[in-house]
């Protein structure tokens, strides 16, 4: 039997079999916009840059039904780990990720005889990874790889040996890694932005042969912008557009924290309707898993699966999860987190040191800020939130701030104290250390997000150069003060006791001055600054020191005998290196009986104590050590009167008066 | 003749210089003396003698003098007291921060929180007997004094003439019922156009024990400010 002739007949139209196709994530399909809010393993298709809102471990799964899957089709498994604070990675399997087409072909032999062959064109996205970078608190980015796999199986028909008809399987296959980079801005809780390069790159593995490329997958590269709005804690709107001219737009509702409505549209010039469907869904959560559940009607779902081959061809098909043979469906997607499986509602968004710790006055953190946090809370609902800080070696444990109240999506600054412990007070020198800053909104979490700070600790002799500082070193009950002030009140409690009660004290200062002058020497600072200051201990130990130095320690001296005593802190303008400290003391002598001490009102300051009585205090010149009381006060009036009262120096600001305290 | 070059060069250049603040000796007559800077004692001054800003002068009975500076000459009636660093203007910013020094210079309250010692020891065994002592505040100081800050006022430094007399009114609260240095006071704060602070001080003044003839000028004074 002969069979000289064979005649191929194709059919016009083109069984679109893509029962496995999705749109990747459940409560985007609801939404029908999801490039700006993505947060999850989808963002392997939506933008990757979405990835760095899981928090830590993330298992993703998602099922689709459709007409054509006649139930439950399981699609996607994949997971998300967040590492090293602010990068995310993802993987996922998604078996179901397939579109088939069939042209279905008829080969009739001239015998009459038809045999039926299809064509089968098989695509399918089996595998994606993806990497999240969140770059600043406000802007992250992200790029996804996912391989893109095409099978053709064609007929052919031969005649062997002129009498045998025989028909052959010939199959093609075409791979390659296509990569979408994207970026997401959230400039504010309420608003955010994301872009999308779809197809940007392409790694081709292996490619068809020239008579089958007309059925190959589109690799178009276009570029997607998607915005969300936020209004308040309970709508979100949110809208798609790309350079394919397509989107879409939805809103979600949130009726409670678990539970989520939404709606949405899908549009696209090359749609016939333009508005081509609707979408609808619900979210809600069981502890820390969330359920997502939505379905996409297409008005013309008969134009959607009976396409011409010419169609086909001409179109082709650029993304397997949206295209012009996507069906209805529904999909369910579930969403696990694992680790830090909680929500955080509060987040740090800067931490500011106001100052350098100095272990002389370590004190004042116990009262005054160190610095600052700013805060956010990112939940829709009011909270209240707490600031601990902790520096170890150096605190005992962490202080906590009380809890401040924190509207929905608001900032607030919150002052941090800080409690050290003895070990601060013999730091030698510098030392950087980490703050660790942790704020806490909720009572059953330990806390709600963490940040460092750099705090650096100066040595246990440095100083500021701020006078109100300097008073830490003095130290009145430190037991080398007490014994020397003691020892001499002792030696010449005669001569104490044979002068005026009124000028008691202007008697023990001056016999304290003498005595400490004849002990001690008047040295520059070695490093000519005035940044390092002894204790007087140290200045005793050391037989001397400098201005500062000088005068911290006649003003521990004064201070326990009981003896008011206030720093003159002069910084001539525009000659700060001729900055200069000396003390002034409280004679206790009342104003009105001043010429007890001197008949000169310029030897002395009236000034009024805490009792509100204006008394007679002495400016007293602690470098002049070797001509005595007498002399020293002499200077200290002398430098008071150019400096006060004829340069204005206290009016115009560069001469202060610090009265001591010595901090305990 | 080149030696006396030479010399009135060298006399030059060792002359002590006078700045622009200091004051020249121009007539002296009686007993007119200085106290120089934070010096206790008085010494003679004589024409031609230079006054520094941180320098006090006094005169004494039927004693008077006329100072000179670069612009300024200065006439110095008897028993008169001046600080030559109160020769001068003050802005009304600096006047208003000198006036409120008496609180500046004020020892502050504790603040809440203060971490700090309270005054520590107390010399204990204190004889309260001897604490009364004579009042060694010649009174005729004061009285100097407030005849100084008229001088300024009538040289129209108002601003150091105001704090002057507060100030000796803070070492002699006695003097504080003299009425004359009291309208002077508040005349100057109106001559400085402080006219609430002249109001206040005029007001202030009213309270005291005051004549008709004074209570009247005094209320005048209130009167004719508030109409302003």
């Amino acid at each position: 039997m002969k069979f000289p002739l064979t005649l191929m007949v194709a059919t016009s139209l083109l069984v679109a079999v893509a029962h496995g196709q999705y749109l990747s994530s459940s409560r985007g399909m609801g939404l029908g916009a999801y490039t700006a809010l993505v947060n999850d393993l989808s963002g392997l298709d939506w933008n990757p840059a979405g990835l760095v809102q899981v928090r830590d471990w993330e298992l993703s799964g998602s099922n689709m039904f459709s007409s054509e899957t006649r139930g439950l089709s399981f699609q996607t498994i994949g997971g998300t780990k967040r590492f090293l604070e602010n990068h995310s990675f993802s993987l996922r399997y998604s078996p179901g990720l397939v579109m088939e087409f069939i042209v279905p072909s008829t080969f009739q032999f001239q015998n009459g005889q038809p045999i039926t062959f299809d064509k089968r064109i098989n695509y399918r996205e089996s595998y994606a990874f993806g990497y999240g970078y969140q770059m600043t608190p406000d802007v992250a980015l992200g790029f996804s790889g996912r391989l893109r796999e095409e099978f053709i199986a064609d007929t052919r028909p031969f005649i062997e040996q002129d009498t045998v008809a025989r028909v052959r399987v010939v199959e093609y296959n075409a791979s390659s890694w296509n990569m979408d980079i994207g970026m997401l801005w959230n400039p504010d809780p309420s608003f955010s932005m994301g872009i999308v390069a779809k197809n940007l790159f392409r790694m081709k593995e292996s490619t068809f042969p020239q008579e089958v490329e007309s059925y190959a997958l589109r690799s178009l590269k276009s570029l997607r912008l998607g915005m969300s709005y936020r209004p308040s804690w309970f709508a979100t709107f949110s809208i798609d557009f790309d350079t394919e001219r397509q989107g879409g737009f939805g809103s979600e509702w949130s009726i409670t924290d678990g539970l989520q409505f939404r709606q949405g549209s899908v549009f696209g010039s090359q749609y016939s309707p333009f508005f081509s469907a609707v979408s609808g869904g619900l979210g809600f959560s069981y502890e820390s898993v969330r359920f997502d559940l939505s379905y996409l009607h297409f008005f013309n779902p008969t134009d959607r699966s009976k396409v011409t081959v010419q169609d086909f061809v001409s179109k082709g098909v650029k993304d397997i999860a949206f295209n012009q043979f996507t069906q209805s469906q529904g999909m369910l997607t579930i969403n696990v987190p694992l680790g830090r499986t909680r929500e955080y509602i509060a987040r740090i968004e800067h931490v500011t040191i106001s100052s350098e710790v100095y272990p002389s006055s370590y004190h004042v953190h116990a009262v005054r800020p160190i610095g600052k946090a700013r805060v956010r809370n990112i939940s829709q609902k009011p909270i209240q939130a707490r600031v601990s800080f902790f520096v170890d070696q150096y605190m005992d444990r962490p202080t906590e701030t009380p809890s401040l109240y924190i509207g929905p999506n608001e900032e607030r600054e919150i002052p941090m104290y800080a409690i050290f412990n003895d070990a601060i007070r013999f730091v030698p020198s510098m030392v950087l250390r980490a703050a660790e800053v942790l704020v806490k909104a909720s009572p059953t979490e330990e806390y709600d997000d963490r940040s460092q700070a750099r705090l650096i600790i100066r040595g246990r002799n440095d100083w500021d150069g701020d006078a109100m500082t300097l008073r830490s070193f003095v130290t009145p009950e430190d037991p080398d003060i007490l014994r020397f002030t003691r020892n001499v009140v002792n030696q010449q409690k005669v001569v104490l006791a044979e002068t005026s009660g009124l000028l008691e004290k202007f008697n023990t200062a001056s016999i304290l001055f003498n005595e400490f002058s004849s002990r001690l020497s008047y040295v520059s600072d070695p490093r000519g600054s005035k940044d390092r200051v002894q204790y007087p201990s140290e200045t005793f130990a050391l037989r001397g020191g400098d201005c500062d130095d000088m005068t911290v320690a006649y003003a521990s001296l004064l201070s326990s005998v009981g003896i008011s005593t206030a720093f003159i802190d002069v910084i001539p303008p525009d000659r700060a290196h001729d900055a200069h400290i000396f003390l002034m003391f409280d004679t206790g002598v009342p104003a009105s009986q001043a010429e007890v001490v001197s008949n000169n009102p310029k030897r002395y300051v009236v000034r009024k104590n805490e009792r509100g009585e204006e008394t007679v205090w002495l400016p007293v010149e602690t470098t002049i050590m070797t001509d005595g009381f007498q002399k020293a006060w002499e200077v200290g009036a002398k430098e008071y009167l150019d400096h006060v009262e004829v340069g204005l120096g206290v009016v115009r600001g560069w001469v202060r008066v610090v009265d001591v305290r010595p901090m305990m | 003749m080149m030696k006396r070059i030479v010399t009135t060069v060298l006399l030059g250049l060792f002359a002590i210089p006078v700045l622009a603040n200091d004051f020249t000796v121009k007539t002296v007559r009686g007993t007119v003396e200085v106290r120089r800077g934070v010096n206790e004692e008085w010494k003679k001054l004589k024409a031609g003698d230079i006054l520094k800003p941180e320098d006090t002068m006094r005169t004494g009975k039927s004693a008077a003098a006329t100072i000179e500076s670069v612009n300024k000459t200065l006439s110095v009636p008897e028993l008169t007291m001046i600080d030559i660093s109160d020769v001068r203007n003050l802005t009304q910013e600096e006047f208003l921060l000198k006036l409120a020094m008496e609180n500046i210079l004020a020892v502050p309250e504790r603040e809440e929180n203060e971490t700090t010692l309270p005054s520590t020891t107390v010399l204990r065994g204190s004889n309260k007997e001897k604490e009364v002592l004579e009042d060694a505040r010649p009174l005729e100081v004061g009285t100097m004094q407030l005849q100084g800050a008229r001088v300024l006022f009538d040289n129209a430094f108002f601003g150091t003439s105001i704090l002057k007399t507060k100030e000796t009114f803070r070492t002699f609260p006695e003097l504080k019922a003299n009425y004359d240095a009291r309208i002077l006071t508040a005349q100057a704060f109106e001559k400085m156009h402080l006219t609430n602070e002249a109001v206040a001080e005029y007001a202030l003044l009213a309270k005291e024990n005051l004549t008709p003839a004074q209570q009247k000028v005094v209320q005048g004074s209130i009167g004719r400010l508030k109409r302003k």
